[in-house]
């Protein structure tokens, strides 16, 4: 049944939203700022889902991965700067992903990082050469649904829900304004990354989707994303009940078991461990693919993690070779919650590279005929590129200059 | 036919239906006292750098040419062979039998076979 197919959904959404970078910037936010930021996370879901549901909508019309279609009807050139500034960021958060799960294997074990780094690198190469897409789409998928503890445990935690509800309506009661922008443009970023809708859209191609698929599509992206955004909101409000009332700063990784085991006690640390390891593991899949299918699809080389690597070996060398070279940041040291944290905000900033040439795709009539973009879909891609371009480009710098 | 927007950059199937390729160049023959016509697509990474810079192209091609006889040039594929099917151009050849997929080839005998899991 087409129903099923949600794991991809499911799949992109929980890469994007809940991988280590993504809860820890979640956590730190609601920390900070408690409730005040949890309009932003909605305003990236329906970004996100709008932005999904037209990569679905190309991919089931043109039969053809988005980034496919960009390089057909907008050019090379438009391709290769799109292509360029998706790998650079993209690699910083594939690194970070790398590291995120070597941090679960420490939190685990308590052996030095840098070895669990290497071996984190091979489980990931390993998974990504032996499991087909389907069962990476399913293992990691409805895996994630896992995730749904923070969801439970901010319930248990009995949150004010009508401060919960302040926090949808945009507001700043802060005078750190500038701390508070810089937030909202990591929240943003880290919804918006652009790695979940090419992996979504060249998912769409893997599962051979067709026309029929334009509603189930629409499904998959609002149930999916939602989802995705849901957990994303969970975390921030436990992390608003836990920390934020005590005044606690949250910049590292080993903070993090403390969200569950305030609620679940020493069952919690399990929890959270494993809710890390198959989001990041999950993460680190979707990521190494979509860059692959990026760079294969913009070259016309035969792709799909459906083949054996033998039968599309520049792809498999591809995803394998980025996987290595982005180890690299980790292993020389790099902090993986920093390089997440620059990763998502930098995604903000180039957020308008690669939306001009996808919004000409998608009101291409010659490509899409009917099923071309209408206002609504238009205005909001522009007003969140146009948001997130504008608040990364005034607070970057800024928070940077000010440490 | 709108060459730039329907063939330029339009991916390219093979005989076997595998993906090889995109339309780098067009190549036109010109005729007397008559229009144009479409005579061969080149798929190669030296047309494809010739679009930006003859200087870089040509260094490729100056490396490419090491590795055999028939490298060091674009490969043509006369548009007689191929077949249009929205966006997507197949050629009745298989891309094997050409040099198109030769770095697909090399990669997948050198390195991937030999790596376990390659058949999955």
């Amino acid at each position: 049944m087409k129903i099923f197919q949600i794991a991809l959904g499911i799949l992109a959404a929980i890469g994007g939203f809940v991988d280590i970078g993504d809860l820890v910037f979640n956590v730190a936010a609601g920390a900070t700022f408690g409730y005040q930021l949890l309009w932003v996370v909605v305003v990236g879901v329906v970004g996100i889902t709008v932005y999904s549901e037209m990569c679905g909508r190309v991919a089931a019309v043109s039969e053809k991965a988005v980034f496919d279609a960009v390089r057909e009807r907008v050019g090379f050139g438009a391709g290769l700067t799109t292509l360029v500034a998706a790998q650079i960021v993209n690699l910083m958060t594939l690194a970070a992903e790398i590291g995120g799960m070597a941090i679960c294997l420490r939190l685990l074990s308590g052996l030095p990082y840098r070895w669990l780094i290497l071996l984190a690198i091979v489980a990931i190469t390993l998974v990504v050469w032996v499991v087909s897409f389907d069962w990476i789409e399913r293992i990691f998928g409805y895996g994630g649904l896992c995730l749904l503890v923070f969801a439970v445990a901010a319930v248990k935690l009995h949150p004010d829900w009508g401060d919960v509800a302040r926090g949808f309506v945009p507001h700043v009661d802060t005078s750190d304004t500038l701390l508070y922008a810089y937030f909202a443009v990591g929240l943003l970023g880290a919804a918006m990354t652009p790695y979940e809708v090419y992996f979504y859209s060249s998912g769409a191609i893997e599962e051979k989707w067709d026309e029929s698929y334009i509603m189930t599509n629409r499904a998959i992206a609002a149930t999916g994303m939602g989802l995705g955004g849901f957990l994303s909101l969970s975390v921030l409000v436990l992390a608003a009940i836990v920390f934020h009332p005590r005044g606690v700063s949250v910049d590292h990784y080993q903070q993090l078991p403390e969200l569950l085991t305030t609620v679940f006690g020493r069952p919690g640390f399990w929890l959270v461990i494993a809710s890390l390891g198959i989001a990041c593991m999950g993460a680190t899949l979707e990521i190494a693919l979509s860059l692959a299918y990026m760079v294969a699809q913009g070259f016309g080389w035969n792709w799909g993690e459906n083949l054996p690597p033998r039968e599309d070996a520049r792809f498999a060398l591809t995803y394998t070779v980025l996987i290595i070279a982005a180890s690299v940041f980790v292993v020389v040291g790099v902090d993986p919650l920093k390089l997440t944290e620059i990763s998502m905000s930098l995604t903000a900033a180039a957020l308008p590279i690669g939306t001009f040439p996808f919004l000409i795709l998608m009101n291409d009539r010659a490509y899409l005929g009917s099923h071309t973009n209408g206002h609504f879909s238009n205005a909001v891609v522009l007003f969140i590129s146009a948001l997130a371009a504008v608040l990364a480009v005034v607070a970057i710098p800024l928070e940077l200059i000010g440490g | 036919m709108r060459l730039v927007a329907e063939v330029l950059d339009a991916q390219l199937r093979d005989s076997k239906n595998r993906r090889s390729g995109r339309v780098d160049g067009i190549v036109l023959e010109l005729r007397d006292g008559k229009p144009p016509r479409l005579a061969y697509i080149e798929v190669s990474p030296i047309t494809l750098l010739s679009r930006f810079s003859r200087r870089l192209a040509r260094w490729y091609a100056r490396h490419d040419r090491r590795l055999g006889e028939g490298r060091g040039v674009a490969t043509r594929i006369p548009w007689t062979r191929i077949t249009r099917n929205g966006e997507t151009l197949t050629m009745d050849i298989d891309a094997e039998s050409t040099p198109i997929n030769a770095l697909e080839d090399w990669l997948r005998r050198v390195i991937v076979e030999r790596i376990p899991g390659n058949k999955r």
